[in-house]
């Protein structure tokens, strides 16, 4: 009951640019993996290949890791979906191992022996993209060179120098160990989260420095803080943000390199799922498994492992946070989404108070997000055991399991 | 005294079971070949001394390479009769995931085809036995809007039956069917939606095999699952019983398949005469296991599984009917499997991890009879290829009776995949 008075007062305080999220309506569509499987690339819809991530650059291309598909030849791809919509395999030989050199013939280890194999993909404005190398603790970067020719090479990591905050060397000789995650601002400033420190380099990739170890409120009383991360994003400002499952916490890093715990209180078992949205460091998130930002910086949009759901957090950490349900609009939910769950439907039409206020509306079901275009648009999939695709009232099934939460334009 | 006569027959009784696996030596198809990956072998006998044998040389890349359809001879005895691959298309574009199947005197292979650009289609060449393309750049299959892709191709009597899975009229792929004659003049065939019911097919990934009379149709429907979530979260595999008469197709009657947890593996198909025989991989609880299950080609029936297993409904099968293929090890079976009768026995090459840390994934052969008896022990399979270097995606056909030619993918020193063949011979069942 306090925790709904706090939410209700902080939404009558926000300022004006806060409330308009309110009023945003979102849909979803096929984007790729289409149903019964296809092709490894084409048409994105017609094409079966799942992917684990993606990103985008300003050109309108999308990059995509690809993983293990069981129906496709080979595994450890990188992706790209023009803006003509054709996906084409980029880089990667199909086989796991470690080779720097053309894109065809380069070789990956993402996902392996990260937590949960988690990888992520970034992009720059430079044409670069860089992904996290889990297997082979270091962070590559897919580019096209002077003849035009795809290359990949290693960016940062893979040595054996091991730095402590402050710390800097030459990006290849810096031992990076953990699950990696990274966030790649605009100009290419890459932002390197590890399970235990965090590292910065700068858009000429000459030096990497350690900014030390994560906040000390990401951590339990008395406990060094320990993040495993599996999402980060990087807005247009070049504000980094990692979001982590144990703890579940949401960090910031600034251009500037200063470390912030932005959102996710640090709970042991039992779980408070009798905390649902409000301000960020008030929020609880459950097992958090990937988070993107919006593009102009105003909030994060934070994908829970165990909660199936969205949750829109502003990242000017006063106003509360939020859940997108099923039809496609932002809801303050009094108790944890989790205990809102419901099918997995789509249903613009639907009107009423949230599950926990006894009305019909529950969360929309996306467990992970797996990226956001250049305009701000999400893309989601849902776990093979909890269901297939999203099904759209009045509509049937998407055609695709991978699809796009497009946010509507008025 | 008696445990040294014991000894000895145990191994006189292991001489003779390896001695009847008779697996001859991996020939390289192309020694000369570019530096590029060559992948998804497939392969046909011509019921007489030739086996084809195509693949997809290259990969698509993004500015970079494409891929093309390449096809080599090989004689019963596994030499190689063509010293430079036979191309059979030279469209620009990529073409790719090549099938092959032979009836009435010719080979036809059929693959996707991106030469428009846009999306892709589904393109055929006719290849006799002496090594003569009789349709340079393919004939059009399908060719319709939007994408048709991944096809197979079973022989029969009169006509070829290629189905592949096809978006053109609607947003899930739907299966989609023709019969290409053998002989005559090269047409468009553009193929037609199967129907049962009333109601489309939907799905993808197919699988045609030619039994007695018809045509045996295996493939996948996402569509199939619960929308509920929950344990019924599961792909639904079926299989159909296909019949023409004259140009039509009709579809007899549709009836699940057995899967895996959530069907993700891999299905394979093959027929004799009598029997088809549908083979996928499963896995709950991180054991990863082989199955399959054998089919009445007149009723379409599923046959009551003839083997004792030691293990009932694992990974949620009905052994009443499921055969295991490979007994659930972790780790376990690494897709793709595949399938093939010479009408006495049926053959399955499964790719199974060595060990939980030995990265070697040993290809090995299991023999099963006509009624689907087991003639290897699932335990210890007889290894078709270690596994020292990178091998996957088998393919299988019969030759003569209890020969059989396996075509594969094995890595070389550089790191490319290479389409190497061995002659198995598996007459002599115990």
């Amino acid at each position: 009951m306090l925790r709904t008075a706090v939410a209700v007062i902080v939404l009558l305080m926000a300022p004006l640019h806060a409330a308009d999220w309110r009023a945003e309506q979102w849909t979803v569509e096929p984007f790729t993996a289409a149903m019964g499987g296809g092709p490894d690339w084409g048409p994105v819809e017609a094409v079966g290949a799942s992917l684990w991530s993606m990103t985008a650059d300003q050109e309108g291309n999308l990059y995509l890791v690809v993983g293990r598909d069981l129906d496709g030849e080979g595994e450890q791809y990188i992706d790209i979906v023009t803006p003509k919509g054709i996906r084409y395999h980029l880089a990667g030989s199909g086989m796991l191992g470690y080779r720097d050199g053309p894109a065809p013939q380069a070789q990956f280890r993402m996902g392996v022996g990260a937590y949960y194999g988690y990888a992520n993909i970034q992009a720059d404005d430079r044409g670069n993209v860089f992904v996290g190398d889990n297997g082979n603790n270091c962070v590559r970067r897919i580019f096209k060179d002077d003849g035009g020719t795809w290359r990949v090479a290693t960016w940062a990591g893979g040595g054996k120098r091991k730095l402590k905050a402050g710390g800097s060397c030459p990006p290849r000789e810096a031992a990076i160990e953990g699950t990696i995650i990274i966030a790649a601002a605009p100009d290419g400033r890459l932002t390197i989260a590890t399970t235990y420190q965090c590292y910065q380099v700068p858009p000429d990739g000459q030096t990497l420095t350690c900014l030390g170890e994560w906040p000390p409120s990401c951590a339990r009383p008395a406990r060094r803080p320990t993040l495993h991360c599996c999402g980060g994003d990087c807005d247009r400002q070049g504000n980094a943000i990692f979001v982590a499952r144990t703890p579940d916490v949401a960090v910031q890093v600034t251009p500037e390199g200063k470390m912030s715990h932005m959102a996710g209180i640090v709970a042991s078992h039992p779980k408070p799922h009798h905390v649902g949205d409000g301000p960020p460091l008030a929020a609880y998130f459950d097992t958090p498994s990937s988070a993107f930002a919006a593009p102009d910086g105003s909030c994060i949009y934070v994908c829970g492992g165990d909660e199936y759901d969205v949750r829109r957090v502003p990242t000017d950490r006063t106003t509360t946070t939020a859940t997108l349900v099923r039809n496609g609009r932002w809801y303050v939910m009094p108790v944890h989404p989790n205990r809102n769950r419901g099918p997995a439907r789509f249903d613009p039409s639907l009107t009423g108070k949230s599950r926990a206020e006894k009305g019909p509306l529950s969360n929309l079901v996306v467990a992970p997000l797996v990226g956001r275009d250049a305009e701000g648009n999400l893309y989601g999939k849902i776990n093979r055991w909890t269901a297939m695709t999203q099904d759209v009232a009045g509509k049937g099934l998407l055609s695709t399991r991978v699809f796009r939460i497009r946010r509507v334009a008025k | 005294m008696l445990q040294s006569s014991v000894l000895t027959l145990g191994l006189l009784l292991s001489t003779s079971v390896a001695a009847a696996m008779d697996v001859g030596q991996a020939v390289v198809l192309w020694p000369g070949a570019p530096p590029q990956h060559q992948l998804l072998p497939a392969c046909a006998f011509d019921g007489k001394g030739t086996f084809l044998v195509v693949w997809q040389q290259g990969r698509k890349y993004f500015e970079g390479e494409d891929a093309r359809v390449l096809a080599a001879r090989i004689a019963a005895d596994g030499t190689v009769l063509d010293g430079e691959p036979l191309a059979l298309c030279a469209a620009e574009g990529s073409q790719e995931r090549p099938r092959v199947a032979f009836a009435a005197g010719v080979f036809l292979v059929v693959w996707q085809d991106f030469r428009n650009g846009e999306d892709w289609d589904v393109r055929a060449a006719r290849v006799r036995p002496d090594g003569k393309v009789l349709d340079a750049d393919g004939i059009e299959v399908a060719t319709g809007p939007r994408s048709q892709a991944m096809p197979d191709v079973a022989g029969g009597p009169e006509a070829f039956l290629v189905a592949w899975q096809d978006r053109r009229s609607s947003d899930p792929y739907e299966v989609f069917a023709a019969l290409v004659p053998p002989n005559d003049e090269p047409r468009p065939a553009g193929g037609a939606p199967l129907v049962h019911d009333g109601k489309h097919l939907t799905g993808g990934s197919v699988h045609v095999a030619r039994a007695r009379d018809l045509w045996f149709l295996a493939w996948k429907d996402d569509f199939a699952w619960s929308v509920g979530g929950g344990p019924t979260a599961r792909i639904t595999r079926l299989l159909a019983r296909v019949s023409a008469s004259g140009d039509r197709l009709q579809v007899m009657d549709v009836r699940r398949a057995p899967r895996g947890t959530y069907g993700l593996h891999p299905a394979s198909l093959a027929a004799s005469p009598t029997r088809a025989f549908f083979a996928t991989g499963g896995s709950q609880r991180s054991v990863r296991c082989a199955m399959g299950a054998m089919y009445d080609a007149a009723t379409g029936q599923p046959i009551r599984n003839p083997n004792t297993e030691t293990r009932s409904n694992s990974a949620g099968w009905n052994t009443e009917h499921a055969i295991v293929l490979l007994e659930p090890l972790v780790p376990g079976v690494q897709p793709p499997m595949a399938v093939a009768s010479d009408g006495e026995h049926f053959l399955v090459a499964i790719r199974q991890r060595a060990a939980r840390r030995d990265p070697r994934q040993p290809l090995r052969l299991l023999r099963l009879d006509a009624s689907g008896r087991r003639l290897d022990d699932v335990k210890a399979l007889p290894v078709l290829d270690p596994g020292q270097r990178p091998c996957s995606h088998p393919a299988l056909a019969a030759g003569q009776p209890g020969s059989f030619l396996v075509a594969y993918q094995s890595q070389d020193a550089g790191g490319c995949q290479r389409v190497v063949a061995r002659v198995a011979s598996v007459a002599q069942a115990r």
